[in-house]
């Protein structure tokens, strides 16, 4: 909303700088996008070298074709020569003037006497553009012949304009409009509001409104209120310069008398304005009704449009005259010979005409007020000010006996405003007066009463403010936020900070990131060929992706069931810039539903997951050496990591899946029962591939919530052991299908208690000395008894059980 | 025989001292204090000579002995010294050659931004509630007083899922998960990610986060607001940071206001990142409108609340002055290994 300071200042007086002012309006809710001024600078006088003259006489140029050599009046001692190239006047036009010296709009350096193909010109006759009074560039401006000679352009408008932008926040309607914005300044600044613009003009016309249009309503529900007025002996032409300037300021195109006015008022009050050429409407009825499939209209911008069964039309006797609320049609146009007029002044319905407007890609500004809410008390009020500037600027005669179909109009509410209850929620003394001289000001007609203010909504806020809380906005926006003392809460009787699971994830994510892992924030929103392209089995239940229903691209189709393929596409990004040590890790949710089916009794299970990759040696490389090449152990060592630092035991179990190495890959069971929570691997060569990616590639993937779940609840203390332990290590020969992790479970399994440890320290392979498909283990046992020394004696017979346990559960046999 | 003595004991000082290497000291102790060496035979002769000149020789020789020994030891911790000298002299290295490989990881700038801001409300004694991002049309719109037909929650601006099912648009549905599941006092906040239908650009992202902020109890007044958020702003952005409301408009909140913080870069004297106004906008915040505390039944003369919202990606834009959204998501490590903390 672009609104000129001139024009506001015809509503409400105020001397505060307007920087100050924006200032105000921006802290009560009215954000002030820019503030631009257009026009000659007001600077040491300028303005006063803008003067009317009159054009006494013209020539061509002696040496130039396309020059005007002209003497113009402009009530000195003798007319001024100027050389002009404009083309569009004659002797005896009221011209505009600027005399040598004046700075010109945009100007650096002031007009001087100059000579122009040898002849002297003394003074500059102008046109709307150069003065940045609107983009009207053929030719100077004529004025009409009343002006006085030689008087100061500034006496008859505003050589510079100042033009305050808005933004206007979408619930208060009734700020698009140049009186709104006054009456908020009005309140902010406490300082009168002139009366609403438009005194009805005495009705002169020879026949009545009804002998050229008859309007009806066929569709209540979309239109509330239908008014017309008609004009006669209307003199098309330009609409007076101060009308053109503001128009055109307020980022309209200045068109002709009768559509600059329908703007002009629509700027003015809120209220959109549609004017009819009154031959061009057959049957000479107007009626708002639905539009039938397959009407079709051509609008006003020359656009031909077919139409829908909802789309709300003002049609005549032949059909679709218009587009009711979003743009006229081009059968009624006002043009050069238009002598009748009919102006529509009506109120529609505000989704309808969004649904219009969206479907026809149309958002004029009269259907961006409708949208919004136009007040419907208001259709009178502008129709009679378009009365008022047709009769004096139009020469127009009124027609007696205007239309006006309108339903009942809402009952405007009364709202009690408990001053105590404001002053609760605000958390600042605002006091009785202070609000009804507010709520005064802003149309509220405030009344006293025990304990506070009852108060009656506005016609025009009927859509905002309707219940007590919307005045304790009121009151307190205007009274200013700026008054607002800053306190905290002081509570005490709940506590606070992370739950458990939220602290595991915390830790979880320290755990990553220390281990040498990046974290990565890829997107959760996939496209549907994932699952192919990372190799999923054709039964992978990970298949079945929730889908989004409107999706912006095929790109963003689908909420992804896995964090690895994200991951991978960041390897093949960060190998793509030069990186060989690509570790990332993220935390985010997936969408698990059965078949991907998701409604609103049952959504999407949504649990805490974490992916790991790791390509290329962890941490890179230095001149002391590599770090280890990635391979399945570095998701272990991650795996470990993590797990150990939770105090959660992990199993794995060899597995196959698609995408994974079919030698290299793992479920991942969690705590004492085991629970299967993840899966870990190398990726499997043909799906590196796809992403480009060389080499090895550890993938983990870890549901967090089944981590959290298998956490103790409680670490409680054990008392540590002074007893030294006794170290003893074996070396067994196994079939090599047999996993180490079997192992070290028997062996513990069957050293228990006094055993306490065991670990794989060695694997050692070498068909000569151990046969084919054998491997030799060597494990480091450790044994200890919390209450006494060991012997050596009594661990080798442990020992001894351990390595019996072992033939007989794997046929293992004892080497060296 | 004393001067004999005397002569014995300076030759062996002499070999001692000409000893520089461990193993020639070594030698050295052998041939002075070794079986065959002549002190150790005269000392063995002891027993042989008259009793009356046993006590006066014997003293002598073993004074002898021990001035030995303790010249050894001497030339023991001397050469042990040099020796230790040489070898650290000889491990000379340029110290300011790499480290080992360490591995070195970090937290993605989004998380370090959502944990600072999660810790300064858990310091208020906040807690945080999470809730689903394919959430029902009802928590998103409908339980937060966002009329039909509002145009958030049209196909333009809402990814759907089914009917009465979207992705959520904004954090804020927790709110009505949390008012139903929680009696006040509540003092929550909702750190989480959100969609829209928006093509990625500089500025737009299909994806984003918020942290939602929610309080309600007793007394909660819009001053309550303005304090809790000049308190963060200050612990975010630093102690001298004003804080100032706009009044603004939110179907969830009224009174509605929009929240700016002085400008960190300039301190108010305006630059391009607060548009030269001094004042950056970093969130939306207001009092909880009654009509979302009367859905969950709440009688609002007794409980007032207040509630925020907030991006992250852009209080991290604030932060680190990062051009483009999409950097964020593009995981590359030349950009995340730019906020190691
Ligand atoms: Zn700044």
């Amino acid at each position: 909303m672009k609104v000129p300071v001139s024009w506001l200042r015809d509503y409400v007086a105020f001397d505060l700088p307007l920087a100050a002012l924006a200032e105000k309006l921006v802290l009560s809710g009215l954000e002030v996008d820019r503030i631009v001024t257009r026009g000659a600078p007001d600077v040491d006088g300028n303005h006063g070298t803008f003067r009317i003259g009159r054009v006494v006489e013209w020539a061509r140029h002696p040496n130039a074709d396309r020059l005007r050599l002209c003497r113009v009046d402009v009530g000195e001692a003798e007319p001024r020569q100027i050389v002009c190239g404009a083309a569009n006047f004659d002797t005896g036009d009221t011209v505009v003037v600027a005399l040598p010296g004046a700075l010109l709009p945009g100007a650096t350096e002031p007009l001087r006497q100059a000579k122009l193909r040898g002849e002297v010109s003394d003074g500059m006759m102008l046109s709307e553009r150069e003065l940045q009074l609107s983009e009207e560039h053929d030719g100077i401006i004529r004025l009409p012949d009343a002006y006085e000679i030689g008087s100061e352009a500034r006496d008859h408008f505003a050589l510079a304009e100042t033009v305050l932008e808005f933004e206007v926040t979408s619930n208060r309607s009734d700020l698009m409009c140049v009186y709104g914005i006054a009456r908020e300044v009005s309140a902010l600044l406490d300082v009168e509001l002139a009366p609403p613009p438009g005194a009805l003009p005495e009705a002169l016309g020879r026949r009545p409104t009804s002998a050229l249009v008859t309007v009806s309503v066929d569709a209540p529900d979309r239109c509330s209120r239908f008014t017309a007025r008609a004009f006669d002996d209307v003199r098309s032409g330009g609409s007076p310069l101060r009308l053109r300037q503001r128009v055109a300021a307020a980022g309209m195109r200045p068109i002709s008398n009768v559509v600059d006015i329908t703007n002009y008022v629509m700027l003015g009050l809120g209220s959109p304005v549609h004017a009819y050429d009154a031959a061009k409407i057959p049957g000479r009825v107007l009626t708002a009704r639905l539009a039938r499939d397959g009407e079709e209209l051509t609008t006003l911008d020359g656009r031909h449009r077919v139409l829908t069964t909802d789309m709300l039309v003002i049609a005549d006797g032949d059909g679709p005259n218009g587009l009711a609320g979003v743009m006229g049609g081009e059968g009624a146009e006002i043009g050069a010979g238009t002598e009748s007029v009919v102006i529509e002044v009506a109120c529609f319905e505000r989704a309808g005409i969004g649904r219009t407007a969206a479907a026809l890609g149309l958002r004029t500004d009269s259907a961006n007020r409708f949208i919004r809410g136009v007040d419907p008390h208001l259709p009178p009020q502008a129709s009679a000010w378009v009365a008022e500037l047709l009769v004096a600027h139009a020469g127009a005669a009124m027609l007696p006996k205007p239309q006006d179909v309108v339903a009942a109009l809402p009952a405007r509410e009364r709202v009690v405003l408990r001053t105590g209850f404001a002053e609760r929620i605000l958390g600042m003394p605002i006091g009785d007066d202070a609000a009804v001289r507010i709520l005064d000001r802003l149309g509220y007609e405030p009344a006293r009463v025990d304990g506070g203010v009852e108060t009656t909504v506005p016609t025009w806020r009927q859509l905002d403010t309707t219940r007590e809380i919307d005045l304790v906005e009121e009151v307190g926006r205007i009274h200013g936020l700026d008054a607002l003392p800053a306190t905290i809460p002081a509570r005490h009787d709940r506590g606070g900070g992370l739950d458990r699971a939220q602290r595991l994830r915390r830790t979880a994510e320290d755990v990553l990131a220390g281990a040498g892992l990046h974290e990565a924030y890829t997107l959760s929103i996939v496209d549907g060929d994932q699952p192919d392209r990372y190799g999923l089995a054709s039964d992978d239940p990970r298949r079945a992706m929730v889908a989004v229903d409107n999706p912006l691209s095929a790109d963003y189709a689908f909420m992804r069931r896995t964090l690895v393929p994200g991951l991978l596409q960041a390897v093949r990004r960060n190998r793509a810039s030069g990186r060989a040590d690509v570790a990332l890790f993220e935390i985010a949710h997936l969408y698990h539903a059965s078949e991907g089916r998701v409604t609103a009794d049952n959504l999407a299970h949504e649990p805490w997951t974490l992916g790991a990759v790791i390509a290329g040696p962890l941490g890179g490389t230095s001149w002391v050496g590599e770090g280890r090449e990635s391979d399945v152990f570095s998701a272990r060592g991650v795996l470990d990591a993590l797990c150990g630092r939770l105090g959660v035991a992990v199993r794995l179990e060899p597995t196959q899946l698609a995408h994974l190495h079919p030698g290299r890959a793992a479920r991942i069971l969690l705590g004492s029962d085991a629970v299967p929570a993840g899966e870990l691997g190398e990726l499997h060569p043909d799906v590196a591939a796809r992403f480009d990616i060389e080499g090895r590639v550890a993938v983990l993937e870890l549901d967090l919530d089944l981590l959290a779940a298998a956490v103790p609840d409680r670490f409680t203390h054990r008392d540590i052991s002074d007893q030294p332990p006794v170290r003893q290590d074996i070396a067994v020969v196994v079939a090599n299908d047999v996993r180490a992790g079997d192992v070290i479970a028997a062996a513990l399994e069957a050293g228990a208690p006094l055993l306490v440890n065991a670990e794989v320290f060695d694997v050692y392979r070498d068909e000569r000395r151990l046969g084919p498909g054998r491997v030799s283990l060597a494990l480091r046992l450790v044994f200890q008894d919390p209450e006494r020394t060991l012997v050596e004696d009594e661990a080798s017979a442990v020992r001894a059980v351990v390595v019996q346990a072992l033939e007989r559960r794997f046929a293992a046999e004892l080497r060296g | 025989m004393a001067d004999d003595l005397e002569q014995l004991l300076r030759d062996a000082r002499e070999r001692i001292q000409g000893a520089s290497l461990r193993a020639a000291l070594e030698e050295a102790r052998v041939a002075i204090l070794g079986r065959n060496a002549e002190l150790t035979q005269r000392l063995r002769g002891i027993a042989q000579l008259p009793a009356d000149q046993r006590g006066a020789i014997g003293k002598r020789l073993n004074e002898v002995r021990l001035q030995i020994e303790a010249a050894i030891a001497e030339r023991e911790q001397q050469v042990a010294a040099r020796e230790l000298a040489e070898q650290l002299e000889r491990d000379r290295i340029d110290v300011t050659l790499p480290g080992a490989v360490v591995p070195r990881g970090g937290l993605h700038v989004l998380t370090q931004t959502r944990r600072q801001i999660e810790d300064i409300f858990i310091g208020l004694g906040y807690q945080i509630a999470e809730g689903p991002e394919i959430e029902l049309e009802y928590n998103n719109f409908t339980a937060l007083n966002i009329p039909d037909g509002h145009p958030a929650k049209g196909e333009t601006d809402t990814l759907w899922i089914a009917p009465g099912v979207c992705l959520r648009t904004h954090t804020s549905p927790v709110q009505a998960r949390t008012l139903r599941a929680q009696e006040p006092p509540i003092y929550v906040i909702v750190p989480g990610r959100v969609y829209r239908r928006d093509t990625p650009d500089a500025t737009h992202s299909p994806i984003f986060h918020q942290v939602e902020g929610l309080v309600v109890d007793r007394g909660i007044t819009l001053a309550d607001l303005k304090g809790t958020l000049a308190y963060f702003a200050r612990s975010l952005f630093g102690a001298d940071r004003e804080t100032r409301f706009r009044t603004s408009f939110f179907p969830f909140t009224e009174p509605s206001v929009e929240v700016d913080v002085s400008c960190f870069l300039c301190a108010g004297d305006g630059c391009g990142v607060c548009k030269q106004s001094g004042w950056i906008e970093i969130l939306g915040a207001g009092q909880v409108d009654p009509n979302v505390l009367a859905m969950v039944g709440l009688d609002t003369d007794e409980w007032q609340g207040f509630a925020f919202g907030m991006g992250i990606e852009r209080i991290a834009f604030l932060k680190h002055g990062f051009p483009d959204l999409r950097l964020l998501y593009d995981n590359d490590l030349r950009f995340l290994e730019q906020f190691p903390a």
